[in-house]
């Protein structure tokens, strides 16, 4: 406790304050435009840390990982773009919310409950981060197999109006995945000779092109129809009714997101995810997801934030990075002499007990420049659209192109938009493809890898408890909608009995 | 025209002709004049990018000019090579290289080999290891081989995917001890299989000292033997695999290589400057103070090594059965 406060002392110096809300403030920036994400932001500035003390230089990096994850939320919430992959989530909720001109109080619901989820993944960081690491361990690939399938399950509530259509979408991204090399022998896979499909299509340009562009493409199309909703900005500090809900449904997101943002190869993305998909199921009125309400915001939000604390302690504990976030952030570490692991806690506490504190004061960061930036943003939305529409279209280009600085990332982005655009005329929405394209290559690696390790037997998943738990929740969740409509129907039968 | 006002003209003249002229001549006399791009292969923030940067950090001082880092990550190192070796041969555009230098080729990925490549210094090197869990029943490697041995195909082994210098090194293995493994494929590098091993999810993994070494310090794996000529800085009390009797030295080798054709005393000047920045004691510290071993190669050592080290490959690709090159 004693070492907590002097971290905390230390971070109160004008100097390093400096240093986290700079960093936070580039996070948001960075994370808020479509294709730079908390990664890059981390990546682009490290270089610079190494000219600094490792503290300084790590309370950066913190801020523009917290900052990011969270600055990802503003345009989804007021472009229906996810500004980076972990707010996927954040757009079926979010933009409608935009769509009734409530913007300004979206981004007050999403920066509350990411605050909220930031600090409680900080918390867990403090204080449980061995019990974590341990857990963490235990997933091999037959518990991330079934993980993936966790998430792909999702597709049932991302695509509520029509399970068919959601189906083609994850299909749709599924094939997308199968592209580049093969995870287990290394045969390139539909190649066709291009180095640039070598490694994969990534999915930020597709994020980028399915959303971004397409979208603009919609509204185009729609200009002289409809008149663009004007954003009542109001108050953005969310009211008591606003934060009532946010105090009741914090805690699952939060816990879930901690827990799997701490399994290496899991993620920010992947907490959201879960977590939105578990609020559906035990949301009383299921039905009203995706249409704008506060829930919706609060179960992916919180999760995203969560994840950064739940990432960090497989970093500090025994210096596995478990995401790729995370690993830049080891490397930070690394070129600054300092080895995470145990041993960490042991030889530099200072250095441990700055970064706690300096995480919370992240994240007190993200909450005041988001609420301050939170009057400002939403009237981007209230711009004319001949103006709007040209700069986003850039900004997408700009976005996939700095991904890799290669013009290819652009392509691709274009024929993903443009492909989008006829996929939205169809009813078939972006988010299942995109959930596809994120869980394919973990579910095909860690399934083929699981079933290596058995020689074959498909009993490993069953024979793991976590992963028989999880295959458990997973069918379940895929049957929930039909044993709903049957419990519903006895229910009425009984009472049409009784009478 | 007066005199007053031809004198004018005239200065002008001259000055403006030594101005345009200048840094032609210089230019001429001393490299480098302007930035040098440095491209690396592999994505921002991964172990290449961050050899690449930390190295550069340190060197800029000494050659004068800046060194722009800039990413091109594609198949493995396969983009890059490709750009690299398109380049003027003028010694502004250099990169790095990992083993993948001399497996790309066999594999049929690009055209391109060692030999296209003018190598500037190799300035670090991870040997391949085998790593089992710290609580497993095996002490020395000849006790893990013969596990393997008596129960083929049933000893599990986390190693990345095939092309990986990882892969190779357990397949370089398996050769040599006559043994075969159920392995794990992994992508991304050593870490998952680690990660893997940690948890109990198999017996053993390959990986680096470098890669294994957080692992390490935290309890969880404990290496059984490293494939490297001398003992490992940080690992003193864990043999070779050469004295244990398995005669394998196979390293990931970290080098900057320059376009073919790039002149000899500009390849010198970069040496020149990187050498000074790998005998910096900050640089040398990092490095071995997490079990990674930094090198100064000069540019006739490197040619030498990669003309080993593509024979080796040749070796172990042909007989796993993947050897398709293009030339």
């Amino acid at each position: 406790m004693d070492l907590f406060l002097t971290g905390l002392i230390s971070i109160l110096h004008p100097k390093m304050l400096f240093f986290i809300f700079g960093g936070t403030f580039i996070g948001i920036t960075l994370g808020a435009l479509p294709g730079l994400s908390a990664t890059m932001g981390v990546a682009i500035l490290l270089p610079v840390t190494f000219y600094l003390p490792p503290e300084q230089g790590m309370l950066i990096l913190l801020g523009v990982y917290v900052g990011g994850i969270y600055g990802g939320s503003i345009a989804a919430i007021l472009l229906n773009i996810p500004g980076c992959p972990a707010s996927l989530m954040t757009t079926l909720d979010g933009y409608p919310m935009t769509k009734k001109g409530q913007g300004g109080r979206a981004i007050g619901i999403a920066t509350t409950s990411s605050f909220v989820g930031g600090v409680i993944g900080v918390l867990a960081l403090i204080f449980v981060a061995p019990f974590l690491a341990q857990a963490a361990l235990s997933f091999g690939p037959a518990e991330y197999a079934m993980l993936a399938f966790l998430g792909l399950s999702a597709i049932v509530i991302v695509a509520a109006k029509s399970i068919v259509k959601g189906f083609i979408g994850v299909v749709i991204g599924l094939l997308m995945a199968t592209v580049g090399m093969d995870p287990i022998v290394s045969v390139p896979r539909f190649t066709y000779g291009s180095i640039d499909l070598m490694s994969g299509i990534s999915y930020i340009p597709v994020v980028i092109g399915l959303f971004g562009l397409s979208e603009v493409m919609v509204q185009t199309l729609q200009m002289k129809q409809l008149k663009a909703v004007r954003q009542t900005i109001g108050q953005v500090f969310p009211n008591l009714a606003d934060f009532k809900k946010i105090f009741r449904h914090f805690f699952h997101p939060a816990w879930i997101g901690t827990l799997i943002g701490a399994l290496p190869g899991a993620g920010a993305s992947i907490s959201a995810i879960i977590s939105y998909n578990r609020a559906v199921q035990a949301s009383k009125k299921p039905d009203e997801f995706g249409s704008g309400i506060p829930e919706g915001l609060i179960s992916c939000e919180t999760a995203n934030n969560a994840s950064i604390g739940g990432a960090l302690v497989p970093l500090l504990t025994l210096g596995i990075p478990g995401s790729a976030v995370t690993a830049v952030l080891l490397g930070a570490l690394m070129m600054h002499d300092i080895t995470p692991g145990p041993l960490l806690f042991v030889q530099q506490p200072g250095l441990v007990y700055t970064i706690f504190a300096g995480l919370l004061m992240a994240n007190l960061a993200m909450l005041i420049l988001g609420l301050a930036g939170g009057k400002v943003f939403p009237r981007i939305v209230n711009l004319k659209q001949s103006a709007l529409l040209p700069s986003i279209i850039v900004l997408c280009s700009v976005g996939a192109f700095a991904i890799n600085n290669s013009m290819f990332e652009v392509g691709i982005m274009f024929v993903c938009g443009i492909g989008g655009f006829f996929l939205r005329e169809l009813a078939i929405s972006p988010g299942p493809i995109i959930l596809g394209l994120i869980l394919g290559p973990i579910a095909e690696s860690n399934f083929r890898g699981a079933l290596e390790l058995s020689r074959g037997s498909l009993l490993i998943f069953v024979q793991k408890p976590i992963s028989l738990i999880i295959l458990i929740v997973t069918i379940s969740l895929l049957l929930s909608p039909f044993l709903r409509g049957w419990l519903l129907k006895t229910k009425s039968g009984l009472s049409a009995g009784k009478a | 025209m007066s005199s007053r006002k031809f004198r004018g003209l005239f200065t002008f003249l001259v000055v403006v002709t030594i101005m345009i002229t200048a840094p032609i001549v210089c230019a001429q006399k001393k490299f480098p004049n302007k930035p040098i791009q440095f491209i690396v292969g592999w994505g921002a923030g991964g172990g290449s990018d961050l050899s690449v940067r930390f190295l550069t950090s340190h060197t800029e001082k000494h050659l004068g000019k800046p060194i722009n880092v800039r990413n091109m990550s594609g198949g493995s190192g396969a983009k890059a090579y490709m750009y690299i070796s398109k380049s003027k041969p003028d010694g502004y555009t250099i990169g790095n290289t990992t083993s993948t230098i001399s497996t790309h080729r066999f594999m049929g990925n690009i055209p391109l080999g060692s030999n296209d490549f003018e190598p500037i210094i190799a300035f670090n090197e991870d040997p391949g290891g085998v790593w089992v869990a710290t609580d497993a029943p095996w002490k020395t490697l000849a006790e893990f081989v013969n596990h393997a041995k008596s129960r083929p195909g049933e000893a599990t082994i986390a190693a990345s995917n095939p092309g990986s210098i990882t892969r190779f090194q357990m397949m370089a293995l398996e050769q040599e001890a006559g043994i075969e493994f159920n392995v794990l494929s992994q992508k991304g590098g050593a870490g998952p299989g680690l990660v893997a091993l940690a948890g109990g999810h198999v017996n053993a993994a390959m990986g680096t000292p470098l890669e294994g070494f957080s692992l390490y310090s935290a309890g969880k794996i404990r290496p059984l033997g490293f494939m490297s000529a001398k003992r490992v800085a940080k690992y003193e009390d864990v043999p070779t695999m050469k004295e244990q009797g398995y005669p394998l030295v196979i390293s990931t080798n970290r080098m900057i290589i320059a376009p073919k054709g790039t002149p000899a005393d500009r390849v010198d000047t970069l040496y020149q400057a990187f050498l000074k920045a790998v005998h910096t004691p900050a640089y040398q510290n990092a490095l071995e103070s997490k079990g990674s071993t930094w090198l100064d190669w000069s540019p006739e050592k490197c040619k030498e090594y990669l003309k080993r080290q593509d024979a080796i490959f040749e070796k172990i690709i042909k007989k796993a059965g993947l050897y398709r090159p293009i030339n």
